[in-house]
């Protein structure tokens, strides 16, 4: 029998973590969904912060678990503390450096990587030391917290969205299984990411000579098109999720424009800051999962994309998996976040072309604000303003694996069927952007050597 | 125990190194990180401190700087536990050192100030000057110019106390610069120009003359200017030789 609210509050709050941190967290989030005045939409709303690991039985059996957030009807939301910490681990370590460009982390994949691996490994007492560092700066500027409050909001809102939607069981992320196979299904795969690459392409995130695989007239797209209808009825239910989601990242954005609206701009650039820190990690998380399960080189996403895909393209099937089967791309999910967020604060709206590249639009919107704030003299907001203006840009420019990714991988089928009729394989080496690369874009973007 | 602890902590510095040489990064990171976790355990605090900071500087130079900061942090914690100050205060000019190179402006500057205030408490001028000075350096960087000169003025001021030759020269460099960027009085330029001379032409590397001579010679025409000299190329060649030499 499915358990009642009741039910789920039994079960979840002896679980409540003892985090302080977590607590401190959960708190302040509390008391922000309680201001907001949501609770009238969605009354006996309850947002729990279980430790699953103090579950007496097998915890990943139980209804509500989730690896991250989800959404449970009629008033549950419900933040694996696991899942918190891991989030205050990667924001934290970002933390440590208040310039971007001198992150360490940033100098190539396998960096990022290193990171990643301390906190899977070891996550606990890094961020024991992290915190302890904390304390005891000598400065008196404390803001992790309140970054890591703002980021997990951001996730709660997303999943309150769905409650507001009368959705059940929906997750923030889909964090990639290690334990479960792969995508081997090559249409499946192919639709999949080229739902992905037409959302890509609605934004403003396109690829030169590629476009075929996104436009219902080309050749390209037919051959997908062909492989969809085997697999219509799956398809049809992952596109009605996806809109799901679309639908609770809106409304989470639009939780955090109201929530944020009154408030010092310092509370946007920490937002900013955090969902930089948070999306990054989750993606750079996925794709080590990946590459270990494929036992591909991990140096990173450049040589193992562009070296063993070429070798092998089969694994772009397997790479679909790194995209959710209804979720948005993690790091396009954050810059659309961080970019409505601002837009709120730009009031003449869009300057640029409509046919405008997504990065010339983030451009646009970072020269408006600073025009804005021209007589702007606080010294640490500008600061901060600049910092952030980096990490939106960044993540903009790094999309380019993702859409790489998608575009190629949904023209696959058509060129199988190129490959049949010449009786040769083709062989395809395509350009995947690592990090360092990504960070030398922007810098050349702000003129900086 | 400790010395199996360093062992085990050595052992896996040499790992950390062999992976980083084969651009295995991130196994290098895991690695390191064990290696500043491993010597937790470390019963004598003392050994433990000086660990600590034999790894900060070790993670600096191998560009690992978020464990430089947590091993140098440890460092600091337990200078506090043993109540060795001296230590505590070179120990917190590293930590706000590396601060400073990571751009991390506001952390940097609380830690010298905070060191500064120490220091004339202990009457430890030699490390005050240091901070003064690394303190000066980014002032003048965020263009507070007149804050900047004062602090170097005290680190001058300081170092008649205790003599700290490193320091010293790195004062006089930075008055010279700091007096041609941000507008300060060429008197003090050509102060430190006539010291510069005097005490530390061994120090005078091509590099160094070749980043001061322009803003010197600046000075010394505008303090010319104010002061004027009978002989001006004379009183040139006998107080600033090093930068009139030709």
């Amino acid at each position: 029998m499915p358990l009642t609210a009741a039910g789920f509050a039994a079960e979840l709050a002896p679980l409540e973590s003892t985090d302080p941190i977590v607590q401190a967290v959960a708190n302040k989030i509390r008391a922000a969904v309680q201001d907001s005045g949501v609770e009238q939409e969605i009354p006996g709303l309850k947002i729990y912060f279980p430790d699953f690991s103090k579950a007496k039985s097998e915890a990943t059996a139980m209804a509500s678990y989730t690896k991250g957030c989800q959404s449970i009807l009629p008033s549950i939301v419900v933040v694996n503390a696991r899942f918190l910490l891991d989030a205050e681990a990667a924001i934290r370590s970002f933390g440590l450096y208040d310039e971007l460009l001198n992150t360490p982390y940033l100098r190539n994949d396998a960096c990022m990587f290193g990171l990643v691996k301390r906190i899977r490994e070891d996550g606990n007492q890094w961020l024991q030391k992290l915190r302890e560092f904390e304390q005891e700066k000598k400065s008196p500027q404390r803001i992790d917290i309140d970054e890591l409050t703002l980021t997990i909001l951001f996730f709660c809102a997303h999943e309150i969205g769905h409650l507001k939607d009368g959705v059940s069981g929906a997750q923030f992320v889909a964090l990639l299984n290690k334990a479960a196979p792969f995508e081997n299904r090559s249409a499946n795969a192919a639709v999949k990411v080229r739902r992905h690459a037409s959302e890509f392409e609605a934004y403003g995130f396109d690829l030169p000579g590629w476009k075929g695989a996104v436009d219902p007239n080309h050749e390209v797209y037919a051959a997908t098109e062909k492989l969809r209808l085997k697999v219509k009825e799956d398809d049809e239910k992952n596109a009605d999720w996806f809109k799901k989601e679309i639908s609770a990242d809106n409304a989470a954005v639009k939780f955090m424009i109201h929530y944020l609206k009154d408030q010092a701009p310092m509370r946007r650039w920490l937002l900013i800051s955090g969902l930089f820190a948070a999306s990054l990690y989750a993606w750079y998380d996925d794709f080590l999962t990946f590459c270990e399960a494929m036992d591909v080189p991990r140096a990173g996403p450049k040589p193992m994309l562009s070296f063993e895909l070429m070798k092998d393209p089969e694994i772009y099937i397997r790479a679909a998996s790194l995209f959710g089967d209804v979720h948005r791309c993690t790091i396009l999910r954050s810059t659309l976040a961080i970019q409505e967020v601002l837009n709120a604060d730009v009031n003449d709206g869009d300057k640029t072309k409509a046919n405008a590249t997504f990065l010339d639009r983030v451009s646009a919107l970072w020269n408006d604000l600073f025009g804005q704030d021209e007589a702007e003299k606080d010294e640490s907001n500008q600061f901060w303003k600049a910092q952030s203006a980096r990490r939106h840009l960044l993540l903009a420019i790094h999309m380019d694996t993702v859409v790489k990714l998608a575009y190629v991988g949904a023209s696959m089928p058509w060129m199988k069927e190129i490959e049949k009729k010449r009786g040769t394989p083709q062989l395809m080496l395509i350009e995947y952007e690592s990090i360092d690369q990504s960070v030398n874009r922007l810098k050349k973007m702000l003129g900086i050597k | 125990m400790a010395s199996q602890l360093i062992a085990e902590s050595d052992d896996l510095l040499q790992r950390g190194i062999a992976a980083q040489n084969e651009y295995r990064f991130d196994d290098a990171a895991l690695s390191f990180w064990q290696a500043l976790t491993c010597i937790d355990a470390a019963p004598d605090l003392k050994e433990r401190r000086d660990r600590s900071l034999q790894l900060a500087s070790f993670f600096l130079k191998r560009t690992h700087e978020d464990l430089a900061l947590l091993a140098i942090s440890e460092a600091i914690r337990l200078d506090e536990k043993l109540e060795d100050h001296t230590s505590l205060a070179s120990h917190l000019i590293f930590y706000g050192n590396v601060h400073m190179r990571l751009g991390n402006t506001d952390e940097a500057k609380a830690t010298f100030a905070d060191v500064i205030e120490r220091c004339l408490e202990a009457e430890d001028y030699g490390d005050a000057a240091s901070a003064s000075t690394n303190l000066a350096m980014m002032t003048a960087k965020s263009g507070d110019g007149a804050a900047a000169i004062k602090l170097l003025r005290n680190s001058l001021q300081y170092l008649t106390k205790k003599s700290f030759p490193d320091t010293e020269f790195i004062t006089h460099v930075t008055m010279i610069q700091t007096v041609a960027f941000r507008d300060g009085d060429p008197a003090l330029a050509v102060e430190s120009g006539i010291a510069i001379g005097k005490k530390f032409s061994e120090r005078l590397t091509d590099d160094v003359r070749k980043l001061l001579v322009q803003p010197l010679q600046t000075a010394v025409e505008a303090y010319l200017e104010k002061k004027p000299q009978p002989n001006p190329k004379a009183w040139k060649k006998k107080n600033l030789a090093w930068i009139y030499s030709n």
